[in-house]
């Protein structure tokens, strides 16, 4: 594994590293941080980067090293929830519209094309209502608006596949289509759909963050980078590290995973090497 | 094809009409009673009554879906009930901020992609290219509003070129207007010209490749000639399909940028009308946002009917 990290595309290497780091990063805080991220001390407020403070501190007198390493916990927790539950009922809704022809399939790519006039942030303004603002009216939006992208990429992979001749095979032994769609089909897209987990999660992350940011996701005291940047811009005059900081984790974390996507998918356009998902992963 | 195009506009109605009655679910129906929500538990009956009349609670939710979509046909979006005036009239005020953002958002969006784009792709491999395209992964990455808190950082506290925030509004003189969008419209440009920039650059790369292309110059057009008259036509194509996606993202996207900016547009409207749980304001801006987006997908539609004719054979 080691060598064909050493091998593989420098923007896989890159995207790698990313994701690696802020993940540990994000691991670490659940048992360690600096300071406790929710402790207030009105004394040390709004304090420069120093030796006892890396990041410095934030107009309550929380350490914002230690925001940002817990506030990376929530953020992904809610992106990785959101994007499990699009895939989660998107993609067998993708392959049961490209099992079955009729009215089936067009009742989930209609469906899917409905969904899509609903971006994240309006059906959080519409959740909302009901659930109080909130993560799980976080995750519940961007998790609704991944249903329709996964199951129009599951179903758009799954077609040409049925019409090899290994599914014609299964068909005449007498398998049924459920089992076709998944001992056969599921596995022949499986490389494209991680691909697609990768950007859906960077886009997830984005959501979160400007859920949180206007109000509509996590709330107070849970820390996450978006709840951190809307309390900084408050004081970004005068301390404008706050905002600086929440928001390079969350652009350093979506560049890793855009990278590791496009290395994987084999349009490295990083480097132009031309290099599939297979190449990285099956040697 | 005029029965095909019959068909879609069909299809467009249904959904406009099936979002209707998603959003005044979600909205009106499932929060339980908003006279109840507004004066508290302890308010006395008859209060409570006289409220629910005034708002229309007492009529049965069957009749104040079908006023909300009649109304909504006749051009009547509801009557605020903060500002005690009707929503069309509140949504035309802020229209004049939050069309002039996404249209200039969306001209500075194409602008860009498209010059950049088409600019890597001629030098398709050269370090200019690697460069650019490292740039766009980040501007891909950024998110929009943090990127407008960095412009406010650099261009309204430190160099003073733009203001911060606010909308002096277009009676003071178009520049001060317009000086006022200039930011926002950079943030919410951003990343939509990433996109654009990458997309037009795969397209273009493909289409040099092209047969066509060869006999375009092997007919006697000039290598600048063939591009212009054949590749780039052709690599537009996909272009136009992402250009239409991208006009919903940045109508859903300038919400968010007018609340970093405190701009007045339909995305403050909205936030207000949500904490003042002014129901019928929240409902009717969503529906036509929902409906904007779908009006949008539609025209590409019919585009891509009238353009592609593989598409008007299929049934």
């Amino acid at each position: 594994m080691a060598s064909a990290f050493n091998t593989s595309p420098i923007g896989f290497r890159i995207g790698a590293g990313l994701v690696g780091l802020l993940l540990a990063t994000a691991l670490v805080s659940l048992f360690w941080t600096p300071y406790d991220p929710a402790m207030i001390v009105i004394a040390e407020k709004l304090k420069p980067i120093s030796f006892a403070h890396w990041l410095g501190t934030d107009h309550f007198g929380r350490d914002t090293l230690s925001m940002v390493m817990r506030g990376g916990v929530i953020s992904i927790v809610v992106a990785c929830a959101a994007v499990a539950l699009g895939a989660g009922i998107g993609v067998p809704l993708g392959l049961i519209a490209a099992a079955r022809d009729g009215w089936l399939r067009r009742l989930v790519l209609n469906g899917s094309d409905f969904l899509f006039a609903f971006p994240a942030l309006l059906t959080a303004i519409l959740l909302q209502a009901t659930l109080g603002p909130g993560m799980m009216n976080a995750i519940l939006a961007i998790g609704i608006f991944n249903i329709p992208v996964f199951a129009r990429v599951t179903h758009g992979a799954a077609l040409p596949i049925w019409t090899k001749d290994f599914i014609m095979a299964s068909r005449i032994a007498g398998r049924r289509d459920l089992v076709i769609s998944l001992r056969h089909v599921l596995p022949n897209i499986g490389s494209l759909l991680i691909v697609q987990l990768t950007v859906q999660m960077s886009l997830a992350l984005i959501a979160e963050a400007a859920l949180s940011y206007i109000g509509l996701g996590v709330q107070p005291p849970l820390p996450s980078w978006g709840r951190m940047l809307s309390e900084a811009q408050t004081f970004i005059a005068v301390a404008p590290r706050l905002a600086l900081v929440p928001g390079l984790a969350i652009l350093l974390f979506v560049l890793g995973l855009n990278l590791l996507g496009s290395a994987m998918s084999g349009r490295n356009d990083l480097t132009g090497e031309r290099r599939g998902f297979d190449a990285l992963f099956r040697r | 094809m005029a029965q095909q195009v019959a068909r879609r506009i069909g299809g467009f109605l249904a959904a406009l009409l099936l979002a209707s009655l998603v959003i005044f679910t979600a909205v009106e129906v499932l929060p339980g009673d908003s006279a109840q929500m507004i004066l508290g538990t302890e308010a006395r009956p008859d209060t409570l009554a006289a409220l629910r009349h005034e708002m229309g609670l007492d009529q049965p939710v069957t009749q104040r879906y079908a006023d909300w979509v009649a109304g909504f046909v006749q051009g009547d979006l509801g009557t605020s009930r903060t500002y005690s005036l009707s929503v069309s009239t509140l949504v035309a005020e802020r229209l004049v901020v939050s069309v002039p953002l996404a249209l200039a958002a969306l001209a500075f969006a194409v602008g860009t992609g498209l010059s950049l784009g088409i600019f890597a792709a001629l030098r398709r491999n050269s370090l200019i290219d690697h460069a650019l395209m490292g740039l766009t992964q980040i501007g891909i990455a950024v998110p929009n509003f943090w990127f407008a808190m960095v412009l406010v950082l650099v261009f309204a506290v430190n160099l003073r070129i733009f203001p911060a925030g606010g909308f002096p509004g277009w009676a003071q003189g178009g520049f001060a207007a317009m000086s006022s969008l200039v930011l926002p419209t950079v943030a919410l440009a951003l990343p939509q010209a990433a996109i654009l920039a990458r997309i037009v650059r795969a397209s273009l790369i493909e289409t040099l490749h092209e047969d066509y292309m060869r006999t375009a110059r092997a007919k006697g057009l000039s290598h600048g000639q063939a591009i212009r008259r054949h590749a780039l036509r052709n690599a537009m194509i996909p272009v136009l399909t992402i250009m239409g996606l991208q006009l919903a993202f940045l109508l859903a996207g300038a919400i968010i940028i007018e609340n970093v900016f405190a701009l007045p547009g339909l995305g403050r409207l909205i936030f207000q009308a949500i904490q003042q749980r002014d129901r019928v304001v929240v409902m009717s801006i969503v529906l036509l946002l929902v409906g904007t987006i779908m009006l949008i997908n539609l025209a590409l539609e019919l585009i891509y009917l009238a353009v592609d004719p593989r598409l008007r054979k299929r049934n």
